[in-house]
């Protein structure tokens, strides 16, 4: 059978190599997608574990803030615990490239002197290239840092040069005083690490007397949970003792909901190429039916005839999955910058640097490309296994089969549908994937519904000759073959359309709430202001000149905090809350704005955003939980405002409130209101010229907006290259479902020929079955993309994001998109219609009609 | 279209060789010349394998010969492009198959008119409706031919291939698939038809009853013809 299986497998290869490559290709588009996005995911998560692992080494726990930076008086008390035989105090800030703001340096403050986990040589002569050289160096010249040789060939930097970043208002410059592979320690740390003495980063950079991190190694033979515990009781509850794998789950779960979207929508593409398995074995054995009978009749048993089967479609996927690596490789490098982009703003996570390929990635690309081929096939073979020879060794037509269970099918679909209608009253809230599973009951009905679909319209489809109609009336009588190239359609359509609806009803909402709550005239923060945190304040100078200006006639203050909420790091905001209340606009969820205003302005309660509320089930008249250095306090939630900032979750409090928890701190954003028919642009050039060389970022009402959606924008383009890929491997289906069709037809197409009909007549009338199949696929997949948008909008966004996002469509998009699948279509039939008008009328001595 | 040549077909010294591979060819026809008149009907009857089909094919334009020339109503078909040929089989030449040829998704009356939908003539429309009378089908015009006897297909299909007014008709065994009382209604339905559409018949059997039928029966032997006596005389066709 062995020997069988081999010699079959090239039969068939080589009898029909444009149906192998076809599903191949299916195969390996899946694979791709999968590929990518699970490369792009661990490598998110690789990048932030690769600075953990350079910055901590192999520490046994590691102190961070819960909140603000806490002070290095802590220090000592960690020294001093029982167990700890070591202590690094470390002091990290992002500060940007003056001459290149969106690129950040990651900078470490270490105390060079202590042995650190860094991979320092004290000892080192300053010439040595894989150390600091000469602490004396390190600690005497102002602004001496150690950055990776790949970020020096990057800027073309040597030992010896300068260069200015920005922290906060604050231009420094920077000396490279030596170049320290960071990656060949730890091979993951990303090229943008910097390490400089601790003091100088704290003056220069940060704020003196702050520390971020204290990282702990443990005496031998003590029980870190025990040390963890003693020290988390020591030192309060601003400081948070954890370990750093801890962290890196920490890091994961802050991106869970983006990685999950994603991975979600990547298996789209490659349920879509199952469905192009599952239509060309059933080409194949609709073909070889006779084969199988007589192997059966000759005594193989339907264990040895299945096994073979699903052995020639797990070569198929062997295949598709070797050539889908590379392309899903591909696709990760050409994406790694966007989604880095997103982790960097959104995530304010580490960059991906460069990538790397997981060696479980090249198992999970077999394990659902050779599953996922074997899965597809597994029904059709074993329907036709279960036959007995004689059955199969007649005339068959897999047809005429699906002619009869159609409606069945469609019912069984229906009543999926109205379960999953069913069970969205009752556990849409109380199970955060039931979105999934609706989703999933979905793509798993609509297919069901085809069969029925093709007939129906077929049945209204008036004879009108040999044309369009005709086209169409054929898609019924392959209905098998047809219906599974269309409900692949569909479901890429599905994805298509549903993800278009949600980012456009996002957008949308997004609009809106940048419209309600985007008000001053001038925005003012400084260039490292995303990722620098506490650390890019504006200066009280700089405040001083803003305020001093004449055309600005209010100005409102942001301090803003990271903290740590109910387990998860919160934005928290302190406004000033200075303005006349006519400038203040919160669009509430919950609450009343002006009573909330007056609240948070007369008491020390917040407001907070709706992915808060969501995430931690607290609403008006419940407390929010704080840690602050005098312990855990609640302040009182005086409303739910939509906000769409963050997908933490934030709070908002006045600048008063704030400054009682945490003590008096810098402000890092000011909103300008200027006097009436003043231009925006030249304030902001009058204050650019009052305040030259400050690196300051001003940002019009105008402009601001435009950063959002470039943003917003930013985040969803690897969901576009997802839903370019599925509808590719449909397109593949399309393609592969008209030659299969083609193939089983040869002997119709003579008889037209025979008849009359020209080369092109029939070119054409296969293509106008591709537009056929398209078109009801187009029908299905706007209906089944609808109820996609319906659940991503209302169950999973809510889920797993927390916002509210108002459906809208645009019609021109819609109409786009469809415009595109038709094209698609029309181009994925050219090849096979060509085939098809070469079928010479000779054919015809065919029975097999 | 049409020339001025008194003959519906003619062949001139006809030869088709097919390649097998492995330098093999296997020789259909060999040096075959013939003529058909208007109104004839002739039975080709010969072993499997003695080019019979082969022959049907060349007359109906559908396959080209090696040497020699073939001339439906006068014009050399040879000489003719893929296109135009096909352009001349839907007007003159109409085509009756052994396994019938319907399409199942289309109902009776639409297989009758899919020459009209193909050469874009939807006048033939009702003329399908004429002769599905005339074979006693115009009951069943709008089911599905998946419903129709082996006997009634065949008679939809005969209807199909004069829908056009052809001046030859080709059938390539037409009664091979049905049994003798049908057969028997077939063939003479067929002929029936052919003369009163004064259309010219040339069928392949390998049935004695059936060429007797027909008024020339030309024999096939491994490809060379032996063109014999009328069917007022017939004589046993070999192989039949």
């Amino acid at each position: 059978m062995l020997r069988y299986f081999f010699l079959s497998l090239r039969t068939q290869f080589s009898r029909g190599r444009s149906l192998f490559v076809l599903s191949v290709l299916g195969v390996a588009l899946g694979v791709a997608s999968v590929v990518s996005i699970q490369v792009l995911n661990d490598n998110s998560l690789a990048a932030f574990r690769g600075g953990i692992r350079a910055i901590s080494g192999d520490a046994d726990l590691t102190v961070v803030g819960a909140g603000p930076a806490f002070s290095d008086s802590l220090y000592p008390t960690v020294l001093g615990t029982r167990g700890v035989e070591l202590a690094i105090p470390l002091y990290q800030v992002a500060v940007s490239l003056a001459d290149d703001p969106e690129t950040y340096l990651e900078v470490v403050g270490v105390d060079l002197l202590a042995p650190t986990g860094l991979p320092v040589n004290p000892t080192s002569t300053p010439g040595d290239d894989d150390g600091f050289g000469a602490v004396s160096e390190a600690l005497s010249v102002p602004g001496w840092v150690a950055v990776t040789p790949a970020l020096a060939e990057d800027r073309g930097w040597s030992r010896g040069d300068t260069f200015v970043v920005s922290s906060g208002s604050r231009s420094v410059r920077l000396q490279v005083g030596a170049l320290v592979d960071f990656q060949s320690y730890a091979p993951l740390a990303s090229r943008y690490l910097a390490v400089m003495d601790i003091s100088q980063a704290q003056a220069l950079l940060g704020r003196p007397g702050k520390l971020q991190q204290i990282d702990v190694h443990l005496a031998e033979g003590v029980n870190p949970e025990d040390v963890r515990e003693t020290l988390q009781d020591e030192l309060g509850p601003m400081v948070r003792v954890t370990t750093p794998s801890s962290r890196t789950d920490d890091a994961a779960n802050l991106l869970s909901a983006f990685r999950l979207n994603l991975t979600a929508l990547s298996m789209i593409s490659l349920f879509v190429g199952m469905f192009l398995i599952f239509s060309s074995t059933q080409a194949s054995l609709v073909r070889r039916r006779r084969e199988i009978g007589l192997l059966r009749s000759l005594g193989a048993t339907r264990l040895q005839v299945l096994a073979w089967l699903i052995g020639e479609v797990a070569w198929l996927g062997l295949i598709g999955v070797a050539v889908g690596i590379p392309i899903g490789l591909f696709a990760a490098t050409q994406n790694v910058e966007v989604v880095s982009a997103t982790l960097t703003n959104i995530y304010l996570l580490s960059a991906i640097d460069s990538l790397r390929i997981p060696a479980q990635t090249y198992l999970l690309a077999a394990f659902v490309g050779i599953g996922g081929a074997v899965l597809g096939a597994l029904f059709p073979a074993w329907d036709s296994t279960r036959k007995d020879p004689r059955a199969l060794l007649s005339a068959f037509s897999v047809h005429e089969g699906t002619q009869g269970v159609a409606g069945r099918l469609a019912l069984a679909g229906g009543i999926l549908i109205g379960l999953a209608l069913l069970a969205t009253f009752f556990f849409r809230e109380s199970w955060r994937y039931f979105g999934f599973a609706v989703g999933l009951v979905l793509l798993i009905a609509l297919p069901m519904m085809t069969p029925v679909l093709v007939q129906a319209v077929s049945r209204i489809t008036p004879a009108a000759g040999f044309n369009f109609s005709l086209a169409i009336r054929n898609l019924s009588a392959r209905l098998q073959t047809t219906s599974i190239s269309i409900a692949s359609l569909a479901i890429a359509v599905s994805m298509m359309i549903g993800v278009t609806l949600l980012i456009s009803s996002f957008r949308s909402t997004l609009a809106t709430w940048v419209d309600d709550t985007i008000r001053a005239d001038i925005y003012i923060t400084t260039e490292s202001w995303v990722r620098g945190g506490e650390d890019a304040f504006l200066t009280e100078d700089v405040l001083a000149t803003l305020r001093g200006h004449g055309d600005v006639a209010a100005i409102e203050t942001l301090r803003r905090l990271s903290l740590e909420i109910e387990g998860r790091p919160i934005w928290v905001g302190g406004v000033s809350l200075t303005l006349p209340d006519s400038l203040y606009s919160f669009p509430m969820r919950e609450g009343n704005a002006r009573a909330a205003l007056e609240s948070i302005r007369a008491s020390d309660s917040c407001l907070i955003s709706e992915p808060l509320s969501r995430k931690t089930k607290l609403g008006v008249g419940d407390s929010l939980q704080v840690r602050t250095p005098r312990g855990l306090e609640r302040y009182p939630i005086v409303g739910v405002t939509y906000d769409y900032s963050s997908d933490g979750g934030t709070a908002l409090v006045s600048e008063a409130t704030m400054s009682r928890l945490f003590g008096e701190g810098p402000v890092q954003n000011v909103a300008l209101f200027l006097a009436p028919e003043t231009d925006p642009d030249e304030v902001i050039g009058e204050l650019r010229a009052a305040l030259p060389g400050v690196p300051l970022s001003y940002r019009s009402n105008r402009h601001i907006r435009e950063e959002v959606f470039r943003i917003f924008d930013q985040t969803f383009a690897i969901t576009r290259l997802l839903q370019g890929m599925a509808l590719l491997v449909a397109a593949c289906g399309i393609s592969l479902t008209l030659l299969v069709v083609a193939r089983e037809r040869v002997a119709e197409l003579a008889l037209y020929r025979s008849l009359g009909a020209l080369r092109r007549q029939i070119f054409g009338l296969f293509v106008g079955e591709g537009l056929g199949l398209a078109l009801l696929g187009l029908v299905l997949g706007t209906v089944g993309g609808f109820a996609l948008a319906g659940i991503l909008v209302y169950i999973i966004n809510p889920a797993f994001f927390g916002w509210t996002i108002r459906p809208d469509g645009s019609w021109a998009e819609w109409a786009q998109q469809c415009l595109t699948i038709l094209a698609v279509a029309v181009l994925a039939s050219l090849y096979p219609a060509l085939k098809a008008s070469r079928v010479p009328a000779q054919e015809l001595t065919r029975e097999d009609l | 279209m049409k020339g001025h040549s008194p003959y519906v077909l003619e062949l001139k010294a006809v030869s088709r060789t097919y390649d097998l591979g492995g330098g093999r060819t296997l020789r259909a026809l060999d040096d075959v010349s013939c003529r058909v008149e208007a109104g004839r009907s002739i039975a080709v009857v010969g072993r499997s394998g003695s080019g019979k089909s082969t022959l049907l094919h060349l007359a109906a334009g559908i396959d080209l010969p090696n040497t020699g020339s073939v001339h439906l109503h006068g014009r050399d078909i040879s000489q003719l492009s893929d296109s135009e040929r096909t352009r001349l089989r839907r007007t003159e030449v109409g085509l009756v198959f052994q396994f019938f040829h319907l399409l199942p998704g289309l109902s009776v009356q639409d297989n009758v008119s899919l020459p009209g939908w193909i050469a874009g003539r939807s006048q033939l429309q009702s003329r399908a409706l004429e002769l599905l009378e005339t074979v006693g089908l115009s009951d069943r015009a709008g089911q599905s031919v998946e419903k129709l006897s082996g006997g009634e297909m065949q008679r939809v299909a005969i209807c199909r291939a004069l829908l056009a007014g052809p001046r030859l008709l080709l059938a390539d065994e037409p009664t091979g698939n049905l049994d003798d009382e049908n057969a028997d209604l077939v063939m003479n339905l067929l002929l029936d038809l052919t003369r009163r559409e004064g259309s010219t018949l040339i069928y392949v059997t390998h049935s004695d009853e059936m060429a007797a039928l027909a008024d020339e029966v030309w024999h096939l032997h491994s490809g060379r013809l032996d063109i014999a006596s009328p069917a007022t005389d017939p004589r046993p066709a070999s192989g039949a």
